[in-house]
């Protein structure tokens, strides 16, 4: 279907638009000028083809939709993970320009929590669920949420995090608005120590299923450069179950790390999505 | 987010050296583009999802042939366009072209710019997909001739041409938009035929 076949002695749209772009040769380009020149009916057609770059450039850029930004995100961490664990990509070495870097290897022994997590969550009615204790610690078993035990508390939200919305929800999660929510969401949550119960079972959400195991998770997420997570809480990423992990940025006080994973973290395809925001 | 001050090409040479977000960053910043480059190519968004997480993983993974004379995003579009293509040549060989039902249909409101909006986006989706691309860089995304060609892999004149002749196939869908045809004149269901007799069924008049 060619559009503007003219009717006897008018150019065609396609030579209007050729010359226009510049695509005829010299004596066809003349041909069509002095056509143009005589003829206000082609002369408004030539407008029209301006009109219709117009138009063109006026059309919205489709924005990806979050379903798929998290899916390429996953993808390409799985794919970070792999060229880790193969040793595909090049090393990274400590030489490099002031590291935003935070490197994905593995760290012998347990992560070990200190009280200052306690401390960074003073005064938030997080309920702890469930209340674990660090494999090593002091040989008080008495687990008294004392500020020497090392405990890490998880919340279970159940916020259906997206990495649009990330930034906020994990600002809500920080300044404990969600504190509220969690308490109302997760009844009979123990509020005291029976950090045993809580192991067996019955683990919110995503969050990996034995201390051990968030232990390892957290451990991997860390990189082994240490620290303590700012926050700990499940809920739902690109609707699977999901952990939200908030951790210091080592390199810069002024920002957070926001990783979320899934249940068989520290597996590789459970690091679901990472991201550095301000604090 | 992290207003990163970083340029592609830094962010390209750590992923290179190993930074493990490095690529994501990149990503990032174009994905948008990206994707609406897959999505009006491929019409199918779930196909369009498949081609930008093919193309961006051999991306990742190639980028240290990455030669650095051309911009990274210039690089990032070449790889997806080419994914795309691929696709649809592959689909080509299949029977079924479900490309985008959307909204081609008819025009209720011609005088509507958002029907405008929307039914030029639906004539974009007719035309071939050499030539949609183009047309999709040049005017819908604002890229230069001469970058078009190097996404697109072809010479400059090719690309105008290309140009040239979206632009006057999609000349009359204008018109017919901005003049509504007299009661007697044309049917605005006539917008629908390129998609109809190009699959086959030319359903109407």
């Amino acid at each position: 279907m060619t559009e503007g076949v003219p009717r006897a002695g008018h150019p065609g749209a396609d030579i209007l638009s050729a010359r226009l772009e510049g695509l005829l040769p010299h004596s066809e380009a003349a041909h069509v000028d002095a056509h143009l020149a005589a003829c206000a009916a082609c002369r408004e057609r030539r407008a029209g083809l301006v009109d219709v770059r117009v138009a063109l450039a006026s059309l919205d850029i489709d924005r990806m939709p979050d379903a798929v930004a998290d899916r390429l995100q996953a993808a390409l961490l799985a794919e970070v993970g792999e060229a880790a664990r193969g040793g595909a990509a090049p090393a990274t070495d400590g030489s490099g320009p002031a590291g935003v870097v935070t490197r994905i290897r593995r760290r012998r022994g347990p992560w070990l929590l200190a009280g200052g997590v306690a401390a960074a969550l003073a005064g938030l009615v997080f309920v702890a669920v469930p209340m674990w204790e660090a494999t090593t610690s002091h040989d008080d078993t008495t687990g008294t949420a004392a500020q020497s035990t090392s405990t890490y508390q998880v919340t279970a939200s159940g916020t259906a995090y997206t990495s649009a919305d990330l930034e906020d929800q994990v600002r809500r999660l920080l300044d404990g608005d969600g504190a509220e929510q969690a308490q109302s969401r997760v009844e009979a949550a123990p509020s005291d120590d029976s950090g045993e119960e809580s192991t067996d079972g019955a683990t919110p959400g995503g969050v990996p299923t034995t201390p051990q195991a968030l232990d390892a998770c957290v451990d991997r997420l860390t990189g082994g450069a240490g620290g303590e997570p700012l926050a700990i809480d499940t809920g739902t990423f690109a609707g699977n179950p999901a952990t939200v992990v908030v951790l210091p940025e080592p390199d810069d006080a002024g920002h957070v790390v926001v990783w979320v994973v899934g249940p068989t973290c520290p597996d590789e395809d459970a690091l679901l999505y990472r991201e550095v925001m301000p604090r | 987010m992290a207003d990163d001050p970083l340029s592609d090409h830094e962010l390209l040479r750590r992923h290179v050296a190993g930074d493990p977000e490095a690529f994501a960053e990149v990503v990032r910043r174009h994905r948008d583009r990206l994707w609406a480059v897959a999505l009006r190519t491929l019409g199918d968004p779930e196909d369009a999802a498949d081609a930008l997480q093919d193309a961006l993983l051999s991306a990742f993974r190639g980028a240290a042939s990455f030669r650095g004379e051309s911009a990274v995003t210039t690089w990032l579009h070449r790889v997806v366009v080419n994914a795309c293509l691929d696709r649809v040549r592959r689909r080509a060989v299949r029977p079924e072209v479900p490309l985008p039902a959307e909204t081609v249909a008819t025009v209720d409101d011609p005088f509507g710019a958002g029907e405008l909006r929307i039914d030029l986006a639906a004539a974009l989706a007719t035309l071939a997909p050499e030539q949609r691309l183009a047309l999709l860089l040049v005017d819908v995304h604002g890229w230069s001739v001469a970058e078009a060609a190097e996404i697109l892999a072809c010479p400059v004149g090719t690309v105008k041409s290309r140009c040239a002749r979206g632009r006057a196939r999609l000349l009359p869908l204008l018109q017919h938009l901005r003049n509504p045809p007299s009661p007697h004149g044309v049917q605005p269901r006539e917008v629908r035929t390129n998609r109809a007799a190009s699959t086959g069924g030319e359903a109407a008049t």
